[in-house]
């Protein structure tokens, strides 16, 4: 199941590096840039820490694939 | 993790390897000064001495360079617990078991005709366990 996301965007958006946006929400780098290209769905947690640091919900940041939604 | 914690269990199991280690080559020595050295107890307490000993001292080694900077060393730590390297491990691990249950049965069928010693039979598996693990690893990182 894939679930898209806004991460790359939002991150751009509010000026953050991919190393920012991973120390705040305490993982690596190369977990931002697998969550960005789509290559690995966050858990519950990391999804709440990063809707948390742009001041949106999860539901703000990822979405699920349309065709897998209905 | 608790950092300090996990400092206190690498020290202590540096220190149980160190033990071993030391106990095994005090055998190897006596049997080696007696005349009892044979095949066998060389090869047992021989791999019981170059296994434990230098892996206490390894890890006692690690341990100091720890100590001397901690920052670093919380930090890597963090990251080796965190989710995405847990799910990597899982993943791998569980798909280099799947590879090496048809392996086994593999082995199992050539046994029937071509008769394997056991004593080929497990450090063959145990060194095809660890490749293929971090074969996968190593796939997996790249895939997800």
């Amino acid at each position: 199941m894939k679930i898209e996301n806004q991460i790359k965007q939002l991150r751009e958006q509010n000026g953050y590096t991919q190393q920012d946006l991973a120390e705040k929400v305490t993982v690596s780098r190369q977990t931002i840039i697998s969550l960005e290209s789509g290559r690995y769905n966050p858990s519950i947690i990391l999804a709440y820490k990063i809707a948390r640091v742009f001041n949106l919900t999860i539901e703000g940041v990822f979405e699920f694939d349309k065709e897998n939604r209905e | 993790m608790n950092f300090e914690k996990h400092l206190k269990g690498q020290i202590l199991m540096a220190i149980a390897y160190m033990i071993i280690g030391a106990a095994a080559l005090i055998v190897l020595v006596t049997l080696l000064i007696t005349g009892k050295l044979e095949g066998k107890l060389a090869g047992i307490f021989g791999g019981l001495t170059f296994g434990f000993l230098p892996l206490g001292i390894g890890l006692i080694i690690d341990y100091y360079r720890v100590k001397r900077n901690p920052d670093k060393w919380k930090k890597r730590l963090e990251l080796n617990n965190e989710e995405r390297n847990i799910f990597l491990r899982n993943k791998s691990a569980y798909e280099a078991f799947s590879l090496m249950m048809f392996l086994i049965l593999g082995l199992w069928l050539v046994n029937m005709w071509v008769n394997i010693s056991t004593s080929l039979l497990f450090p063959v598996l145990l060194g095809m366990t660890s490749i293929s693990y971090f074969t996968i690893l190593t796939i997996n990182t790249k895939k997800y």
